[in-house]
């Protein structure tokens, strides 16, 4: 399949009639004439497309313009990998959780629509434990169960019954941030210590307990977005307005959260609502913009 | 809700770290007089710094800030406090959420912040209500809103808030001689950023801009605002230098000098040129350019010659003395 990308492209220079040959593919995707023509050879015997070398332009062009490339097909086997990684992005609970679930609905188009079990999965260079752990801890972790763990590290070994939280990724190693029994604090727990692991079938309670604030090593703290209470005119659906993030609503009046001032400005300058209550220097400068604008119309009156 | 809004008068013409504290200064009655004399004072008008492809960062990377800022503020005698450091640190929102707190009791008091936005910058007010302060950056009269939760967060990996108290007065004598001292330390260290050995200082800082501007592939905004902040920094300088003329014969001398060098700046100013609404140095004058640079270079090497002629003949305690912590600011 990786030569797929420079058959496209041939296919493209042929239907542009630029008659292509196998230098000017050997040359565009820095690859050797001989692996270029063996892409051509490939295309023709085994795409079937009609190829013919026209002298006079020392290039290729279709016989047959009804002619298109086959489209692209994964085998079986490429699907179980596929669908394997969508799983394992679809678990991923580090930080940019967000991003990479968005990586997991990409590959999962490329699932086969059969189901997923009963399937053997391909050996990737990963621990298995390793899987195993992350696994359950995802469960117990969006189950909000706790669970039993054998861990070791350089104390030793003990048994532990804990509340996981969410993963975290620091100093280029895994850990999971869990709550114990006793400790108000959350702890770290290194994912390669935890030796064995099963799911409670009770959970303990953590009211009170203090929130996890992860701080990213090395990395700076997110801005807050700014936010301004509106009322509007008619309810909207859906959390954003208009690509605006709506933080919370009571009836019409909504917190909208946005990070550039002058795009929001222009927003409001075009979209409907019935009345801006905060923030006061918001208020200003839509005020002093609207001032500019009148006073442009009145000079080229 | 309490709110305070000082509407100072901030406009960038020098250094933006000058521009700032002239403006917090004349406003809370610090400093009287032109804005070169402080630049002169503060020792700031004589840093020079240049980052080998003339990115425009090089103007306000002339060393660590807390270093180059404090004694400047030491010799105007004026009482400052300030906190400074990369938000990427675990302990950032403890010293922001601080911050908070002083910059508003400032305000309170009516005195200005100087805050890096980027660049300098100052905050001349704030809004309890809607948790936001307003910051001036000199160019524009609109200010920046920036909310309390946002106080250093910027692009860059440093945040810098700079507050100022009362004052002493020091004699003028003595201020302008430490501010020569100051001039000289910055002349004479190649690199004021290290272990980057990518921006150079004082002296140097020259051979980094002819020699970025002979290989070519340089940043051409930065070129200009480098060039443009050179030129109007040894405009500051003459004019500081001419209003101490007659404390030391060798005063008078550089000041001759900083005349004659003043006399290239024209030039320099010549070989950059506006197209299509943004200004580069004219690739066609640029043999020339680097000859103005360079004799430019001389005539500043024989000035600060000057200067340490004046310096050697008084004590200097602040650097001949070594505290028993060792030389550098404990950290």
């Amino acid at each position: 399949m990786s030569n797929m990308h420079r058959i496209g492209w041939f296919d493209q220079q042929v239907r542009a009639g630029q008659y292509p040959n196998s230098s000017l593919l050997a040359k565009h995707f820095e690859i050797s004439k001989r692996q270029a023509a063996r892409d051509i050879e490939y295309m023709e015997m085994s795409l079937r497309a009609p190829l013919k070398y026209v002298a006079k332009h020392r290039g290729y062009c279709y016989e047959d313009e009804a002619f298109v490339l086959p489209h692209l097909y994964l085998s079986e086997e490429e699907q179980k990998i596929l669908k394997y990684l969508a799983l394992r992005y679809r678990n991923y609970n580090y930080d940019n959780a967000e991003s990479v679930k968005r990586v997991a609905d990409l590959l999962s188009r490329f699932e086969a629509a059969d189901n997923f079990d009963g399937i053997k999965l391909p050996i990737f260079d990963a621990s298995p434990r390793a899987i195993q752990v992350m696994e359950l801890l995802s469960e117990a972790i969006t189950g909000q169960k706790s669970v039993h763990l054998l861990y070791k590290d350089e104390e030793g070994e003990r048994q532990l019954h804990v509340r996981p939280i969410r993963f975290v990724s620091r100093y280029h190693a895994d850990y999971v941030a869990v709550y114990s029994e006793v400790d108000v604090r959350p702890v770290l727990l290194r994912l390669d210590g935890i030796l064995q692991l099963s799911i409670a079938d009770a959970a303990f309670e953590c009211e009170g307990r203090e929130a996890f604030n992860h701080v990213e090593q090395g990395s700076k703290p997110a801005r807050a977005p700014y936010l301004a209470k509106i009322r509007l005119s008619s309810p909207l659906g859906g959390n954003s307005w208009r690509g605006f993030t709506i933080q919370a609503r009571e009836e019409l009046v909504c917190t909208v959260a946005f990070y550039d001032t002058d795009s929001f400005l222009q927003h409001l300058l075009v979209a409907e609502w019935e009345e801006l209550i905060a923030p006061s220097w918001l208020k200003h400068k839509l005020h002093s913009k609207c001032k500019q604008i009148e006073q442009r119309l009145n000079e080229t009156r | 809700m309490p709110s305070g809004r000082l509407h100072l008068d901030m406009k960038r013409e020098s250094k933006s770290y000058i521009d700032s504290l002239y403006a917090v200064l004349t406003a809370a009655g610090l400093f009287e007089g032109p804005k070169y004399r402080l630049s002169g004072l503060t020792g700031m008008a004589f840093k020079f710094t240049v980052h080998e492809r003339l990115l425009p960062l090089s103007v306000s990377a002339y060393g660590e800030w807390i270093n180059e800022h404090k004694p400047g503020m030491d010799n105007l005698g004026i009482y400052t406090v300030l906190d400074a450091g990369r938000t990427r640190h675990p302990t950032f929102r403890h010293y922001q959420q601080d911050a908070i707190k002083w910059v508003k009791d400032s305000i309170d008091k009516g005195i200005g912040i100087i805050y890096w936005i980027p660049e300098f910058g100052v905050i001349d007010g704030y809004d309890e209500e809607d948790r936001v302060f307003f910051v001036k950056d000199g160019w524009s009269e609109e200010p920046h809103i920036v909310l309390y939760d946002n106080l250093g967060l910027n692009f860059t990996e440093f945040w810098y808030c700079q507050a100022v108290g009362g004052k002493v007065d020091i004699p003028r004598e003595l201020m302008i001689l430490e501010s020569l001292r100051l001039a000289i330390y910055d002349w004479d260290t190649p690199y004021k950023t290290l272990p980057n050995t990518d921006i150079a200082s004082g002296k140097l800082a020259y051979d980094f801009l002819i020699q970025a501007l002979q290989q070519g592939g340089y940043d051409e905004g930065g070129a200009v605002y480098i060039l443009d902040s050179y030129c109007y920094s040894r405009e500051e300088i003459y004019s500081y230098l001419q209003e101490a003329r007659g404390l030391w014969p060798e005063i008078d001398e550089a000041s001759r000098l900083y005349e004659q060098l003043n006399g290239l700046l024209p030039m320099i100013r010549n070989a950059m040129i506006r197209t299509n609404d943004s200004r580069h140095v004219d690739h066609s004058q640029a043999d020339a350019l680097m000859g103005y640079i360079a004799a430019a270079k001389q005539l500043e090497d024989q000035a600060v010659n000057e200067f340490r002629q004046i310096s050697s003949r008084y004590p200097d305690p602040r650097r001949s003395i070594v505290p028993r912590w060792g030389i550098h600011t404990p950290k």
